[in-house]
């Protein structure tokens, strides 16, 4: 998987981070369009769906939504209309592994709360192309499950040259693997869940310890400056757990640290910890395995369905990416919906509850002033697998044209 | 419509009026097109009882549904009627003889069971299937429960026939595989000449044995021996006869090229799975006259920049494949059922990929047909399965909608005229919005 | 003793009253040699026959171990003697239909249809008397290779014995070559197994019906040849004749080295295997068939096509509830271990034995745990809906019947052996035990408590 473009990309960082952010001063470009449908999702909880509306983009954000006869349109401006589509947020991967080099099982020690994989970015790979075309333009990358604790991971969008380009946030997320996977790097400690937990809640101690000195003006260790970030900057925690048990140990970690964590993957029988996880208010990002087949019941459940029963409203999906392709994010809405999750349920689960887990809220999965303007135009329901991506707008640019670029997915 | 002029309905146009007849075949008049109920008292009244009374079979009725016929046009608000193991009647207005047992599925839409062009552990058991075979394992339940009534499962067509062993094996030795095997085209030049060569003297031979048929049926010469059929590759034979399609798995555009040659060059018909650099040379396929089984999203190459041609996968494989003229029909990532989570990716959700190829181009009824009778056709089943017409296998399934949407579920399947799967009897899906429907009745006697 | 009872293995498995009468009197004679006074009237607070019937306050009379009679009204012969049961029920022995106590269990595959378990039978093993103080009274030896795949062999049927105080033998064989018993399962190797083994049945049976009519054909035209001049001697005679033949002809007339061997009819050879899968197919002995899944069936129906053949079945896979209707439509005997299942794929509780049993099937309970837990795990399934009164038969008369000995064991009815269990109360109440154990017309067992009284 090692791309030559990662190389070019790796000598630009330095220069990049070093502070060369600031957009030329030239006028922002402005633009509008006109569609049948807009799913805004701008109340972070539902649909919000505008008929017969315009969508004002100036420079990279949204500048106005709303009905047509609402939105005021600068002068000069001319209206494009994209007639009977639907337009929605891009969508968010809460969960993905394509957006550079598959290097990303650093497994030097049990808990590795000091790597990050900003470091294995490639922009504009042909994977992060191809998801373009499944309507996703934005997504956390994460290193992988190998340790319990893996590193930081980042959110950047899917198009850009530039890491200042495409990091949305860095940090973006921790990431913790409880069981399931980590296992295979234990050594005496670390082989059985009670090692693995102690391991994880170690490394948090740490990193609260750190964040204590740091307050009392005493130097943070070079391998803790991310983690205290998770308690001085709200740094969300994407924990990679499943399964009944593990779960309850990622709603006592909850219960421990306070911190912003999400369930990722949930997935088997661990819906059973929906009331808990409603209880919390803990987001649920499921997949890539959507159902649960119970041997014992005969019965075949839809995941996302069930914690949606047990009261859980924040639920939203990921592919694992390349576990299964990155454009088929949607369709991961598409089986939850099919295995139960209700209809209005996989918009908002693509876009603004994923967003809202992973704090950056203020800047993505929604259509709404101020916002980056990251939308995508279906020719219908984005969750049909038979919808097709027209285009995709990545920070007000066209990132994806189906017309211009040929159809990639 | 060649079935139209079957005994049968030759019987039952002398017993009917006209009108009755032709509101029994409304695709006649507006074939391919939706059909809308006759109005009140213009469909006469269809007598089933007396034309049929004699055959044999339980009698079985959906009523009220919108019937897909996939070869006859779509009735809406139709009955489609089974005796025993065939369809009876399809239609408007249908008399239900006595004892027929009513489905009333009104709302919901009826389509032939669909056929996968591949499947693996159906049948609960490697081996003979005669033999082996368990017709009680789950994995065929949840295949029906995916609409799949008929299947290839290694080198024989079975159909679903859950409990029964009787009727599984609807056929046996499908195709000739130029892919695999002693008949491989391969991608050598001297293994591909040596299966030119006996192309060759498989076509010679055809030739030299049809023209001393046409000598003998003319009584020329009595001593006049027949040609040796020595060393002929008999399955050539056969494909050159059209008495058997060549089947080979081949991707890339280069090995399609070279296997369209061969196929339009002998003039055999050929069905190429995989095909995913198909879309590059649709027009060369489609003038080979080739099949192509497409899995939409097999990213066999993703694109290469670094290649002057087109190449690679493309989402547009199949619709592009279509508008050339090849017979499009779609595969699932895997013909398995796999219970670990991920869902949508294989048998179980077998028209999700049809979906996909229709995001790709593919017009909905060519993915109709693809599920049903053009799989049928590459298997050589369809004059049995594959569409719902009189005398056709009863292999019927119901939804709850349409049958690429994705929150679509299977009702009811049959198969054989038996129902075999039921959503709201079974626990696999029962507690996902369920639909309730009323039992079925039975026709009471006239008083 | 235990050998001198022999029976014919050409009985049918008749059930009506005049073949059991048939039956009766030809029946176990060998004992009589032995006791020759030994007759009983037991007295008993209530009876449960086997067959369904319950008998209060009846009386069974019992004449050199078989029993004569029972009822309520029994009129006890001059000089017989009489046992008070009145404080117990009455049940006939337990009758264990696939037992292998002592048996290697030895994996095996194939055809093993030679294998006869009566050869390697021991006697001393514990287990029968951990068998007898639980009622059991005949038990089935299976052949040491049951249990595994194909054919294996032919089951006999045992006894135990008690020790007499004589601190011998556990058990006696009371009759081999019962039951053939063999594994049904879909697959291949089974499958060809069975196919083939019946083709080579069918084989020989057409050879020795080829070479019958040939012998015969002959003979009759030797005999023609012969007996033309002697047309007019009368009828009797020749009759006499055809009995005796080959002395008094030869007698006659001195014939050809070859035309007397040709006399007596020489069948073709048999292997083993096929002469016992013969024996089976003419019926002279039943087959258990072990079944694991509903498909086995299927597969089992595919093989035997219209075949008529004794059969019972042992299932032990859950699913097999999917093809309950159709053995019940074939009235089969089903051998079930007396548990509630769950569904396949599922958590919901299944009463195997109860489904079956109103599906129409005879159903028999195998013991296939501890000899104590029998009793009671029936009563749990009988708890959960089973047929009460169908819980003794399906621990007596129908294993017996599976076995097709029901005209000799496994029932409280004249012409059967006298086996019986005394218990102190309703056998399926936790608290009640088996107070004496009675073979034939002698009791073999009393229990510690009984001893005390």
């Amino acid at each position: 998987m090692l791309n030559p473009l990662c190389l070019a990309t790796a000598l630009t960082f330095s220069a990049v981070l070093g502070g060369a952010g600031d957009p030329p001063a030239e006028a922002p470009a402005v633009f509008a369009v006109h569609a049948d449908r807009i799913f805004t999702c701008a109340d972070g909880r539902t649909v919000s769906l505008v008929r017969d509306g315009v969508i004002v983009v100036e420079g990279k954000r949204i500048r106005a939504v709303g009905p047509r006869a609402e939105v005021q349109v600068p002068a000069g401006v001319a209206v494009e209309s994209l007639g009977d589509v639907w337009v929605v947020p891009g969508f968010i991967e809460p969960h993905c592994h394509i957006a550079g080099t598959m290097d990303i099982n650093d497994m030097s020690h049990n808990a590795n709360p000091e790597l990050r994989v900003l470091e294995s970015i490639v922009p504009k790979n042909p994977n992060v192309k191809k998801a373009l075309a499944g309507g996703v333009t934005a997504g956390l990358y994460i290193p992988g499950s190998g340790t319990n604790m893996s590193g930081f991971g980042t959110i950047f969008k899917m198009h850009g040259t530039t890491l200042d380009e495409v990091v949305v946030r860095q940090p973006g997320a921790l990431k913790i693997a409880q069981a399931g996977n980590p296992e295979r790097s234990a050594g005496d400690i670390g082989a059985g869940r009670m090692g693995m937990n102690w391991l994880i809640r170690w490394t948090l101690e740490r990193g609260r310890a750190a964040k204590d000195a740091k307050a009392a003006g005493q130097p943070v260790p070079a391998d803790l400056q991310n983690l205290v970030k998770l308690w001085d900057e709200n740094v969300p925690v994407l924990v990679h757990t499943q399964i009944f048990q593990v779960v309850q140990a990622t709603i006592r970690m909850k219960d421990e640290t306070g911190l912003k964590i999400s369930i990722g993957h949930g997935t088997f029988d661990a819906f059973l910890n929906g009331p808990l996880a409603a209880e919390r208010g803990i987001p649920v990002l499921l997949g890539p395995r959507q159902i649960h087949f119970d041997r014992r019941e005969g019965r075949i459940y839809g995941c996302a369905a069930e914690y949606w029963k047990r009261g859980v409203e924040d639920i939203g999906s990921n592919t694992d990416s390349p576990v299964v392709p990155q454009e088929e994010l949607p369709y991961q809405a598409a089986m939850a919906v099919r295995h139960g999750l209700g209809d209005h349920k996989s918009i908002p689960g693509l876009t603004c509850v994923v967003a809202r887990a992973l704090g950056v809220f203020e800047r993505i999965g929604s259509i709404s002033a101020g916002k980056d303007a990251d939308f995508v135009v279906w020719t219908g329901d984005p969750i049909d697998p038979r919808s097709v991506v027209l285009r995709s707008y990545v920070n007000g640019q066209l990132a994806y044209d189906a017309a211009r670029d040929g159809r990639r997915f | 419509m060649k079935k139209l002029f079957d005994l049968r309905g030759a019987h039952a146009l002398l017993l009917g009026s006209f009108v009755g007849a032709f509101a029994l075949f409304p695709a006649r008049a507006q074939e391919g097109g939706a059909q809308e109920p006759p109005a009140e008292g213009q469909g006469a009244q269809q007598a089933e009882e007396g034309s049929e009374a004699e055959a044999d079979g339980e009698l079985v009725a959906l009523q009220g549904g919108d019937v897909y016929t996939v070869t006859e046009g779509v009735l809406r608000g139709a009955t489609v009627l089974i005796r025993g193991k065939k369809i009876s009647r399809i239609g408007h207005g249908i008399a239900l003889p006595t004892g027929t047992k009513v489905y009333d599925v009104s709302g919901l839409r009826v389509y032939p069971g669909l056929v996968a062009l591949d499947s693996r552990g159906l049948l609960g058991s490697a081996g003979k299937i005669e033999d082996t075979a368990d017709p009680f394992n789950y994995q065929m339940t949840l295949a029906l429960s995916a609409g799949v009534t008929s299947a290839r499962q290694g080198s024989a067509v079975v159909k679903l026939t859950r409990g029964d062993l009787e009727g599984m094996v609807l056929r046996d030795n499908v195709g000739v595989s130029l892919s695999s095997g002693t008949n491989s085209y391969g991608s050598g030049f001297q293994q591909r000449e040596s299966v030119r060569a006996a192309l060759r003297k498989a076509a010679a031979y055809v030739k030299s044995f049809d023209e001393w048929a046409e000598r003998q049926a003319k009584k020329i010469n009595d001593k006049d021996k027949a040609p040796s059929s020595a060393g002929v590759n008999k399955d050539f034979v056969k494909l050159l006869r059209h008495q058997e399609q060549a089947f080979a798995n081949v991707e890339d555009a280069a090995s399609l090229r070279a296997y369209a040659r061969l196929a339009q060059e002998f003039g055999f018909h050929l069905v190429i799975e995989g095909c995913s650099e198909g879309w590059t040379l649709a027009d060369e396929l489609g003038r080979a006259g080739v099949t192509a089984v497409v899995t939409p999203r097999n990213t066999f190459r993703e694109p290469s920049e670094e290649l002057l041609r087109p190449n690679g996968y493309s989402i547009e494989n199949a619709g592009k494949l279509y508008r050339a003229g090849v017979d499009v029909c779609v595969a699932p990532l895997s013909g398995g059922i796999g219970l670990g989570g991920i869902a949508g990716r294989d048998l179980l959700n077998l028209t999700m990929e049809a979906a996909f190829a229709i995001r790709g181009g593919l017009p909905a009824d060519a993915a109709l047909e693809a599920m049903t009778i053009g799989a049928a056709r590459l298997l050589g089943v369809d004059e049995r399965v594959g569409s719902l017409e009189r005398g056709k296998d009863a292999d019927v399934i119901v939804l709850d909608g349409d049958l690429f949407d994705y929150r679509s579920f299977v009702q009811y399947a049959f198969v054989d005229g038996k129902l075999r799967y039921e959503k709201n009897a079974e626990t696999f899906f029962s507690h996902i919005r369920p639909v309730e429907r009323p039992a079925p009745a039975v026709v009471e006697a006239k008083q | 003793m235990a050998m001198s009872f022999r029976p014919s293995s050409r009985r049918a498995s008749a059930s009506s009253r005049a073949a059991l009468a048939a039956l009766f009197a030809a029946a176990p004679t060998g004992f009589a040699a032995e006791r020759p006074d030994d007759v009983w009237v037991i007295r008993c607070g209530r009876i449960e026959t086997g067959t369904g019937e319950v008998i209060e306050r009846g009386a069974i009379l019992v004449e050199h171990g078989v029993i004569k009679a029972v009822g309520l009204d029994i009129e006890a012969p001059l000089g017989a003697r009489e046992i008070d049961a009145r404080r117990f029920t009455v049940v006939p022995g337990f009758v264990h239909p696939t037992s292998g106590i002592g048996q290697d269990r030895q994996r095996s595959s194939g055809n093993q249809a030679e294998q006869r378990a009566h050869t390697s039978f021991y006697p001393y093993y514990e287990a029968f008397h951990d068998a007898l103080e639980q009622g059991f009274t005949t038990m089935a030896l299976q052949p040491a290779s049951q249990g595994w795949l194909g054919i294996a062999g032919l089951s006999a049927i045992v006894q135990p014995t008690g020790d007499d105080g004589k601190k011998s033998a556990g058990a006696a064989l009371l009759e081999q070559d019962v039951q053939l018993v063999f594994t049904m399962n879909s697959n291949q190797q089974d499958k060809d197994l069975l196919r083939k083994s019946l083709e080579k049945v069918d084989e020989a049976v057409a050879k020795y019906d080829e070479a019958l009519k040939k012998w015969e054909e002959k003979q009759k035209k030797a005999k023609e040849k012969k007996e033309e001049p002697k047309k007019e001697e009368p009828k009797k005679e020749e009759e006499k004749k055809e009995g005796e033949a080959p002395k008094e002809e030869a007698k006659k007339e001195e014939p050809k080295k070859d035309e007397k061997k040709e006399e007596v009819f020489e069948a073709p050879k048999v292997d083993d295997k096929t002469s016992t899968l013969w024996g089976w197919v003419k019926g002279s002995y039943p087959a258990l068939v072990r079944m694991n899944r509903a498909a086995d069936y299927l597969h089992w129906l595919e093989v035997v096509k219209e075949r008529k053949l004794r059969v019972a079945f042992e299932l032990e896979g859950a699913d097999t509830y999917l093809v309950a209707d159709r053995f019940g439509k074939a009235g089969a005997i089903v051998l079930l271990d007396p548990q509630v299942v769950t569904y396949p794929l599922t958590s919901e509780r299944l009463n195997l034995p109860a489904f079956f049993e109103r599906a129409g099937a005879t159903v028999g309970f195998v013991p296939s745990r501890r000899f104590e837990e029998h009793r009671h795990r029936v009563a749990q399934v009988v708890k959960a809906g089973f047929p009460r009164e169908k819980a003794i038969a399906a621990m007596t008369a129908i294993p017996a019947a599976s076995l097709g000995i029901d005209d000799r064991y496994g029932s409280i009815q004249p012409g059967r052996f006298a086996d019986l269990v005394f218990f102190d109360g309703d056998p399926f109440e936790v608290g009640s035990q088996v107070r004496k154990v009675m073979i034939r017309g002698t009791m073999k067992f009393e229990s510690e408590k009984e001893a005390q009284r």
